[in-house]
């Protein structure tokens, strides 16, 4: 296929963009022969990727020209578009969402030009009420008339399908039976709920179960369990397939294995932690979804479990720390990394610069910090590093592979794009690393 | 036209691109779905034959006949990317589809056609089919021959689940390393031994092979591998 005749040049590549932010740059043609066209545009768009069916949406649109270009010349036209930041920029195992800007010209009787993407990042730092980007939330006109029509169907026809009524009724009073009724005849009445339903990552989230035992029974045991997982189905009708991924799992125990006792109410609590850099809550659409639930279970021998699902949301974590806009290049930070680039085969040198850096924390934007083990027994460290967990990424800015601890107690951190203060702790000789800790947010 | 994220064919000099699987020169995961216009884009058509019979049923002298060309397999054999195919040799022609549940299309009057889903017809979709002279591309669960043939169809069939050559599908695999590509041609390509072994576990069924690529992709690259292996 032809290169195309448009690029899109950004102002700021490196940065990330959160909601409501400007983006700038420029819109170059190279015409190779004399081209009329008739709308020149840029936009912002987003599309999904990995397993599921694909998604896609624009965001903000400028057009820019309308007009001829003459062959060998070249055009420039400066755009300034606005981030809508619904869904952000995700890169997970069967889901990711990737942001662009892309210009396209509409060729009148031939083919239209498309630029290739201008990946940026965004970031959000709240997620509307349902999750879904905008154009999916409102219900168009289409569906109600649907929904006019179907009822108008079973009102006039619904005597027709009467048959099917007691099939209905058999089978969910099986349901019922199995799954509702013989629990709670060990359990007696169960109360469950989770506080709050809608947190950011880190937060706490609270939990209580309450149950009046009807008799006196064994059970295996009362537990929680707090579950993140991507979502995401490709085809469709019969060929349709639904992927999971599990993005977090854990499993409180809120009783042991033992007896409920007939007539003493049991009632239990519970606290969980969600990991700082927990995923958020998405809908983009029936094909690509991330959720987040509470599941409540209580574990009986030989007879059906009780069991309730509580769904909750986890809000995006935003960039956490630091000012909006672009942050510059720290000089003392392109020393640092020249000291450090000098001294990889002398353990001493390394050693000298480390400790004299110690205490100095530097402002940085990271973006796609992957989660890894922490550094081996060969690292060198300028003074014992804090529990936590550890990350690697690739700086750009300053061409520094950094490995990077979270301190346990740092309760938000978003992996997509943190900005905000570093401090070097250490490195890695053989590996080349250098060894960083996040300084808590400001 | 609308505007839309189409990453096909990625040729931008931007290196620094954010996702995890910049690491080996790609934007994504190859193996992902893909969008209608990606697939169409990127269709690769199994047979040689395919390509003289288009030409042959759009020749003038011919374009009174009714002429037909189906592709018959079951899913994921590859029938909507082989009539994608066929879309790109014939320009943006009209591409119908009929879905499992919901309201069925009507039959366009405009030839050639596009109908993905033959065995979903009723019996006033196929009036419309046979009534117009001009060609029309099949994808079916079912071999129509027979039928199409009564009538007065010129037909060629394509059983895609006949046993794919090792050369075709690493073509096929190699077009989706490509497309994902952020500096053109920059990463290693699935060899013929590849897809031989690919063949001899997965058969012909190229969604499972995707599947499986797919899966071996994300799971190199979270272990930090230089560039995945297939076997």
């Amino acid at each position: 296929m032809a290169e195309s005749i448009l690029t899109v040049e950004l102002d700021d590549s490196d940065s990330a963009f959160e909601d409501g932010a400007k983006v700038t740059g420029q819109v170059i043609v190279r015409p190779t022969k004399e081209t009329k066209c008739s709308e020149l545009s840029v936009s912002c768009v987003w599309a999904t990727h990995g397993r599921g069916n694909v998604n896609t949406g624009a965001g903000d649109k400028q057009v820019l020209y309308s007009g001829t270009w003459q062959a060998g010349q070249e055009y420039n036209y400066k755009f300034e578009l606005t981030i809508s930041a619904w869904p952000p920029t995700y890169f997970g195992n069967y889901l990711n969402v990737e942001h662009a800007v892309t210009a396209y010209a509409k060729i009148p009787w031939a083919f239209d030009h498309t630029s290739p993407p201008a990946e940026i990042i965004v970031v959000a730092d709240k997620s509307p009420d349902d999750l879904a980007p905008k154009q999916n939330t409102q219900l168009g006109i289409g569906n109600v008339i649907g929904w006019i029509i179907l009822v108008a169907i079973l009102a006039i026809f619904g005597m027709m399908f009467l048959f099917l009524v007691p099939i209905i009724l058999l089978v969910a009073a099986i349901g019922w039976f199995f799954f509702s009724f013989l629990p709670k005849s060990i359990t007696g009445k169960v109360s469950c709920d989770v506080q709050p339903k809608r947190l950011k990552p880190g937060q706490m989230i609270k939990g209580n179960i309450s149950l009046n035992p009807k008799r006196t029974s064994r059970i295996n045991g009362i537990r929680y369990t707090v579950l993140g997982e991507e979502v995401v189905a490709s085809g469709s009708g019969s060929n349709r397939k639904t992927f999971r991924h599990e993005l977090y799992k854990t499993v409180g125990e809120l009783h042991p294995s033992g007896h409920l006792q007939r007539g003493q109410p049991l009632s239990l609590e519970f606290e969980h932690a969600l990991p700082p850099e927990s995923a958020p809550s998405m809908k983009i659409s029936a094909d690509n979804e991330i959720a987040w639930k509470v599941e409540l279970r209580v574990d009986i021998p030989r007879w059906p479990d009780w069991s309730q699902s509580i769904p909750i949301v986890i809000e995006p974590p935003g960039f956490v720390v630091g000012a909006a806009g672009r942050i510059e290049k720290d000089a003392w930070l392109v020393k640092v990394c020249e000291q450090i680039e000098a001294s990889w085969e002398n353990a001493e040198q390394m050693q000298l610069v480390l400790s004299a850096i110690v205490g100095h924390e530097f402002e940085v934007q990271l973006t796609d910090l992957e989660s890894r083990e922490a550094p081996g027994e060969d690292a060198i460290f300028s003074s014992a590093p804090p529990s936590g967990k550890w990350f690697e990424t690739f700086n750009d800015m300053y061409d520094l592979f950094l490995v990077v601890l979270l301190p346990d107690g740092i309760r938000e951190f978003n992996t997509i794009a943190y900005r905000g203060r570093i401090r070097i702790i250490g490195c890695v000789l053989e590996e080349g690393e250098v060894l960083a800790e996040i300084v808590s947010s400001t | 036209m609308n505007s839309t994220f189409v990453a096909i064919p990625s040729h931008s000099a931007r290196l620094g691109c954010a996702s995890p699987f910049a690491r080996w020169n790609l934007r994504r995961n190859p193996f992902g779905e893909l969008s209608f216009q990606e697939r169409e884009v990127l269709a690769q058509i199994v047979s040689d034959d395919v390509e003289p019979f288009v030409t042959w049923a759009r020749s003038k002298q011919h374009s009174h006949r009714r002429v037909a060309l189906q592709f018959v397999a079951d899913c994921g054999y590859g029938k909507t990317s082989h009539l994608l195919g066929v879309r790109r040799l014939l320009g943006d022609i009209p591409y119908v589809y009929f879905p499992e549940h919901g309201k069925l299309p009507n039959i366009p009057p405009e030839r050639p056609l596009l109908v993905d889903e033959l065995q979903r017809l009723r019996w006033w979709h196929w009036r419309d089919l046979v009534s117009k002279a001009g060609l029309v591309v099949l994808g079916s669960h079912v071999d129509y021959e027979v039928k199409l043939r009564r009538y007065g169809f010129s037909v060629l069939t394509v059983d895609l689940q006949c046993p794919k050559s090792a050369p075709f599908l690493a073509k096929v695999l190699n077009a989706r390393i490509a497309a994902s590509e952020i500096a053109p041609e920059g990463c290693p390509r699935i060899s013929v031994a590849e897809g031989e072994w690919l063949l001899a576990q997965f058969g012909s069924n190229v969604r499972q092979i995707e599947n499986y690529l797919y899966e071996v992709w994300q799971r190199e690259l979270r272990s930090g591998k230089a560039w995945p292996k297939v076997f």
